[in-house]
């Protein structure tokens, strides 16, 4: 009868190291599976790394796309969630450097609109306003110091998770927070 | 000003938005590998092309690739070709004329208008998968398999697996792995002539179904033999009938192309993708037919709308150069 491998929807939550595993056998329910339960926590964390920018969907989809063609090279599947993290503060970097580029040398200005629908219904008008200045604040930081900051202060990360999610020494990372903490402080956001 | 930490932060990710990433992705994921490449590699690769294609132009050979899923460069034997998101490999020969009339997660419809493919399916509960060769219907119950249709011959090489084959006004046939079936596809109002090649015949197998797979199948008939008023009615009845079944969007859809192209009634047709709330409707294929329903009722606003959601969902979609060239003020 030949080598058909046959793939089911499972019944049962599957552990992360087993997902990964079925993502990597071809099984396409398990890539909707790992797509559909780590969904929510990479849009989230899009959206607090870039502020509500229309180009937070295309950062999701590079975040799936990077992670399903790179599944095989994980190597502690148990942490899934936070593989798939790293590949989104990656690729976030990358998106404003890319950015912060074209703006220096190409003098491109960026359009990447914005995404009203993103803040919840029951957001008072008074905070999203009030977010917004804090993003147009931190837009005007270097990029390395804006996500440091970030990931510290939103995300509640640790200094080593900055520096290892960054790719930077310990040292840089507590001095990339300390001067984005102080221009913010200075454009009057509290911290 | 304060800096909220993620416990405060307030977004909100609607399930709406999550189907559309999930569609979104699941379209890039299909598409062909190119897509996902860098830049430099995709320049390269349009150089090359460029090139032979201005080399062929020059020696006055110019591809007219039919449809889209023409897959294969030359010879007339099965060449490895189109891989499908849920593991299914289509091989078609180059001269083969393949069309996928429909790829849903419940129901893979292929059509062989002439030529010669291989088909290598894995069963999967709660899919469907057809190869239509003119009047001939081949399900697919997982399999490596070939179809070949020139002119009105059909012949079925089942390699491993079985397929059930299925001809109008007579019983279906179900071969097995090394069995060859030979019949001719004819219109659906005389019997198909029909003969087991290479291997003793197989009972037939009575045809079964619920009411829903009945009208279902008799729409499609009904469409293949391109008899429009008799599609519609079925369509129509499937939608009414039958609104919960998967198959009730993909009813929609048809009548919305019906109603757009061949009895010029854009609002009825809208009024179609509208009445249905099923995951299909939603489609690439659903929104650039809102698209060009509201263009051809010079709804200009709805128009753009539906446009930009089409070019925003579907940025290399297959109908994005028709849905971009839409709404535009006459």
């Amino acid at each position: 009868m030949g080598n058909v491998t046959q793939f089911r929807r499972s019944k049962e939550p599957l552990s992360a190291p087993e997902l990964c595993k079925r993502v990597g056998d071809g099984d396409p329910f398990a890539k909707e599976e790992l797509f559909r339960r780590h969904f929510r926590m990479v849009r989230g964390l899009s959206f607090r790394l870039l502020g509500a920018r229309g180009d937070i969907e295309d950062l999701v989809q590079d975040v799936f796309v990077e992670a399903f063609a790179n599944l095989h090279k994980i190597r502690e599947p148990e942490h899934l969630g936070s593989w798939l993290g790293g590949i989104t503060v990656h690729l976030a970097r990358r998106r404003l450097e890319r950015e912060r580029f074209r703006a220096r040398f190409l003098f491109q200005r960026s359009d990447t609109g914005c995404a009203d629908d993103s803040w919840a219904k029951s957001a008072p008008p008074d905070a999203v306003v009030e977010l917004r200045e804090v993003y147009s604040a931190l837009g005007e930081l270097p990029v390395g110091h804006r996500l440091a900051l970030v990931l510290s202060r939103v995300e509640g990360y640790s200094l080593d998770e900055v520096a290892k999610s960054l790719e930077v020494s310990l040292a840089t990372t507590k001095r990339w927070i300390q001067r984005a903490e102080s221009r913010l402080t200075e454009a009057g956001v509290q911290l | 000003m304060k800096l909220p930490n993620r416990a405060q932060f307030p977004s909100d990710v609607s399930d709406v938005k999550l189907e559309q990433a999930w569609r979104r992705l699941s379209a890039t994921l299909q598409a062909p590998k190119h897509t996902l490449q860098r830049r430099s590699v995709l320049l390269a690769a349009a150089l090359v092309c460029g090139t032979a294609l201005g080399l062929g132009l020059f020696f006055g050979h110019t591809a007219h690739p039919k449809l889209v899923t023409q897959v294969a460069p030359s010879p007339s034997e099965p060449q490895p070709g189109l891989r499908l998101l849920d593991g299914a490999e289509v091989r078609a020969a180059a001269n083969a004329d393949l069309r996928v009339l429909e790829a849903q997660s419940q129901r893979v419809a292929l059509e062989l208008a002439s030529g010669k493919a291989e088909f290598d399916v894995q069963h999967r509960e709660g899919r469907q998968f057809v190869v239509l060769a003119g009047s001939i219907t081949v399900r697919v119950i997982g399999t490596l398999f070939t179809v070949e249709h020139e002119g009105q011959q059909v012949r079925v090489s089942v390699k491993r697996g079985r397929v059930s084959v299925e001809r109008p006004g007579m019983p279906n046939l179900s071969i097995a792995a090394q069995e060859n079936w030979e019949g001719q596809a004819v219109s659906a109002a005389l019997p198909a002539e029909s003969s087991i090649v290479d291997a003793p015949a197989v009972a037939p197998r009575p045809r079964s179904g619920s009411p829903a797979d009945a009208l279902f199948e008799q729409a499609m008939q009904a469409r293949r033999r391109g008899n429009t008023a008799q599609a519609l009615e079925a369509f129509e009845r499937m939608q009414r009938e039958f609104p919960s079944d998967p198959r009730s969007s993909l009813a929609s859809l048809e009548v919305a192309r019906i109603r757009l192209d061949e009895m010029g009634d854009p609002a009825g047709a809208l009024r179609s993708l509208d009445s249905s709330a099923a995951d299909g409707a939603g489609s690439e294929d659903a929104l650039a037919r809102r698209v060009e329903g509201y263009d051809k009722l010079s709804e200009l606003e709805r128009c753009r709308a539906a446009r930009a959601q089409y070019l925003k969902l579907y940025p290399h979609g297959a109908h994005r150069a028709v849905v971009q060239g839409r709404c535009t003020q006459r």
